[in-house]
């Protein structure tokens, strides 16, 4: 071996110390990302579970009494005999996420193919700052306006007795998930190469049917992906609801009575838990359910958009050989 | 008098393709050894493989031995960086960084963690790089917008800032006009006597011109290694002939 | 072609163009009611002036500081870890490597959660797993850290936040040339040292568009601070890391839905909106014009 000093200076590494505390933090960040997401889960996770395991809890709500409750469908945690059945929640988190998305897919779908199928240089960019426009708008503000406005104009509308309920809080909703649906769906149809279009147009279709025979097609799994992302979206989003619904936990599917949704309920509720009580274990139970049920649905919408990367690039080297 | 460098059975894959074999080459101390031979003949690859620019290509693998001062440069353990000081490299297109000329020259020193002397360091450098008189008055000027040939230059005053003991050049004329290319040119015969230079070039009258002894290669392989005049005039290989004759490449 | 073809045609033509119109009407209405309801109260005494007889009267000064020193916070947690994060994923990693896909799994879900089960999370990791452990570890039990707070809050955006800065980051890492990456490792430049005197100085601007884009994000989320520090009312400003706070977004909320009587309040209400709105459409035009020289810069490079 030889000793340090007689090494050549080319074999001798140097770092200083700041560098390797910088370059030490830049090496790291990447297990704190993935930490951090796994730790949502653990400490969301970790309070729902008495609500599975605690006897103390389940003397008050198990999962099962939750499911297929002995004393009614009724969500009503703070009584003589609390009840907390899941499935008025269920109805008004399905119900308000159908409406938003009924108004949504068409809205934004739409407005994606017409931006990038027929739209002029000049429209496209008025509709993409303003739908950028719409993103940046905090949502607590959209269920200010869902609230305030929307609700008063569509009762005027349909005259119905609730002023609150699934129509608006679901048009609420549906502000705030138009801008990931139209984006997702504008660059799955943007990523679809020229050659298609060109090919199509040569074959004597004219720009309709270019746009729903061939573009739509081949773009399919980002429209999905794009709807899937919605989804997710409208089923977590929480201020429009919590602001729009009228916040009562009925059984009705019925679009224009109140309802309340898991992610309402959450932020309705926990403020005023007392910290590991049984309703504090339930409400981050139906966090741990939220942050699943998103969870795949993020998973399945960038499993299609990926899907339809490979496809696109598929065939445009299929096309190249052609 | 034994060589600066000595290369050793040194060859080079990118990816499953072998762009170098068996490369046998000597350099000696203060020389200008010109490189040539047609596009893809793995002159780029094999100058790279001496300060281990190819180490950034995760694609590419080297293996051989490159005999420096007792130690073998291709050593895992060399610390490249301190390699990269020692062998300055200018690229074939002149790749000034965003900042002023001084900012430009400043900068290796400053990664060596050395500031004393600055001032007439980038004069001399500059001098020796035939630019100080272009742009003595406008240090603080935006380096990218210089014309390519000063870019080109400046490039050069700023490898020459490390103070290395062997310059590389790789095509470092290749997208200049002929006054440029002659001021390089210039530069390097001056910095002959206090330094060694590696020039690889498409030009085979650059070489002819402005190189000690030329290295031809061939499709990876180094077919002859000889002085300027002899490479020129009787080589010994056919092949050199045909392509300094003009007949490929 | 047959006429019917062309009806048809037309007829989808439009159809798609009326859901772009839509879209276009519907935020023009919804800027233009806010905007003429929240003109007339908008003055000097209302953004520098403190909340009066129940928050009914007078200014919102105090929500405005405090959403002022919650997202400066976040952005000082957000950016470091944001910009590593993004230096790592494009100048270190392999990008093959299967870490680094679960690294962008995790981000592109991490983006995905929903912002009130980030709330849950903030109660239950920083206010009462760490400010406990602090609490327990400094301050023999004392109840100090362990409550919802600024700097629980601001955690917890940052969280939020984190692939927004990521995101924006690693785009204009990826508009710095290759090539100046080799001249610096040809200057003798450690790995370090190319992200540091190369790299990072030119790609400020998009590290700046990611701040700000979080900034704005983080300025309009209320589902995420509910629980982990955001206040009611407060009658004093927060002074240090374990005071509560008031917020904009917040304070809407609280005023909106817990207003004895919304109909009095509501002029004051569409103003505190309105600046709500103003600093988050100043910070995105801010990011939008600084990504579009960004993206110049590429191009022309």
């Amino acid at each position: 071996m030889q000793p340090a000093a007689n090494k050549h200076p080319l074999l001798r590494k140097r770092k200083r110390a700041l560098e390797w505390l910088l370059e030490g933090t830049v090496l790291s960040s990447g297990y704190i990302v993935v930490a951090a997401l796994i730790l949502i889960f653990v400490f969301v996770g970790k309070e729902a579970v008495p609500l599975i395991t605690s006897a103390e809890v389940h003397e008050e709500v198990s999962v099962g009494s939750m499911v297929a409750p002995t004393t009614g469908q009724v969500w009503q945690p703070v009584a003589e005999v609390p009840k907390y059945a899941l499935l008025p929640l269920l109805i008004g988190t399905l119900k308000v996420t159908l409406v938003a998305l009924l108004i949504a897919l068409p809205l934004a779908v739409g407005a994606a193919i017409y931006t990038s199928e027929f739209a002029g240089r000049r429209t496209r960019e008025i509709i993409k700052p303003v739908v950028e426009l719409l993103a940046g708008i905090p949502s607590v503000v959209l269920g200010f306006f869902a609230l305030m406005v929307l609700a008063t104009w569509l009762q005027d509308s349909f005259n119905y007795r609730f002023r609150l309920n699934a129509i608006s809080a679901g048009a609420g909703l549906a502000l705030a998930v138009i801008p990931i649906v139209y984006t997702v769906a504008e660059d799955a149809l943007s990523a679809v190469p020229q050659t298609f279009r060109d090919g199509a147009l040569a074959l004597g279709a004219n720009r309709w049917q270019t746009a729903w025979r061939v573009v739509l097609p081949a773009a399919m799994p980002g429209v999905f992906a794009a709807c899937v992302l919605g989804f997710g979206r409208a089923i977590g989003e929480t201020m429009i609801v919590l602001m729009a619904s009228g916040n009562a936990a009925t059984m009705s599917w019925s679009p224009t009575d109140s309802f309340r949704s898991f992610s309402a309920t959450i932020a309705a509720e926990l403020g005023e838990v007392v910290n590991g009580s049984a309703h504090y274990h339930v409400l981050f139970f139906l966090g741990a359910l939220l942050f699943v049920i998103t969870f795949f649905l993020n998973l399945l919408g960038l499993w299609y958009v990926r899907r339809l990367r490979g496809r696109l690039e598929g065939r445009a080297r299929a096309g190249g050989k052609g | 008098m034994s060589a600066l460098i000595e290369v050793r059975g040194l060859s080079a894959w990118h990816g499953a393709r072998q762009v170098l074999h068996d490369v046998q080459l000597a350099i000696e101390e203060h020389e200008i050894l010109g490189v040539i031979g047609p596009a893809g003949a793995g002159k780029t690859t094999f100058l790279r493989s001496l300060n281990r620019m190819n180490d950034l290509d995760a694609g590419c693998r080297t293996q051989g031995v490159i005999a420096y001062q007792g130690i073998d440069l291709a050593d895992r353990a060399i610390d490249t960086a301190a390699l990269r000081r020692r062998f300055g490299m200018v690229f074939a297109v002149p790749v000034p960084l965003p900042g002023s000329i001084r900012q430009n020259l400043a900068l290796g020193p400053a990664l060596g963690g050395s500031k004393s002397g600055l001032e007439g360091r980038i004069e001399s450098t500059l001098r020796a790089a035939c630019l100080w008189d272009e742009v003595k008055d406008r240090l603080d000027m935006s380096a990218p917008s210089l014309s390519g040939g000063q870019q080109q230059r400046l490039c050069l005053a700023r490898a020459l800032m490390l103070e290395p003991e062997v310059l590389l050049l790789d095509e470092p004329c290749s997208g200049l006009d002929p006054i440029s290319t002659s001021r390089i040119e210039d530069a390097l015969q001056e910095l002959k006597s206090h330094l060694t230079v590696v020039l690889v070039t498409n030009n085979v009258m650059q070489a002819s011109r402005a190189s000690d002894r030329v290295a031809f290669f061939n499709g990876g392989r180094l077919v002859e290694c000889g002085a300027t005049k002899q490479i020129f005039i009787n080589p010994r290989e056919k092949e050199t002939h045909d392509y300094i004759s003009g007949r490929f490449g | 072609m047959s006429s019917r073809i062309r009806t048809a045609s037309r007829m989808f033509v439009s159809l798609t163009g009326l859901a772009a119109l839509i879209i276009v009407i519907m935020v023009v209405v919804i800027l233009g009611n806010i905007a003429v309801n929240g003109w007339e109260l908008l003055s000097w005494e209302f953004i520098a002036g403190n909340p009066r007889t129940g928050m009914t009267e007078g200014g919102i000064f105090p929500a405005i500081f405090g959403t002022v020193v919650l997202v400066l916070l976040m952005t000082l947690a957000v950016v470091p870890l944001g910009v590593a994060a993004a230096v790592w994923l494009h100048e270190y990693a392999r990008q093959d490597s299967r870490f680094v896909q679960l690294v962008r799994l995790a981000l592109q879900n991490l983006a995905g959660v929903p912002a009130i089960v980030f709330g849950l999370f903030g109660l239950g990791f920083f206010v009462q797993f760490t400010g406990g452990g602090i609490d327990q570890l400094f301050f023999g039990g004392t109840l100090t850290f362990a409550q919802p707070c600024i700097l629980w809050a601001s955690l917890t955006l940052a969280i939020l936040t984190l692939p927004t800065v990521v995101v924006a980051t690693e785009e204009s890492l990826r508009a710095v040339p290759k090539i100046y990456r080799e001249a610096a490792y040809a200057l003798g430049a450690t790995r370090w040292q190319v992200v540091w005197h190369v790299v990072l100085p030119n790609s400020l601007g998009g590290i700046l568009t990611g701040t700000i884009l979080a900034i704005s994000r983080g300025a309009g989320e209320v589902a995420p601070i509910m629980f982990t520090g955001a206040a009611y009312f407060l009658p004093f400003l927060p002074g240090s890391l374990n005071d509560q706070f008031m917020e904009l977004g917040y304070h809407i909320y609280v005023m909106t839905t817990q207003s004895p009587d919304v109909e009095a309040t509501k002029p004051l209400l569409y103003s505190t909106v309105l600046v709500l709105l103003l600093l988050t459409f100043a910070l995105n035009f801010t990011a939008v014009l600084i990504r579009a020289k960004v993206r110049r810069r590429m191009r022309s490079s």
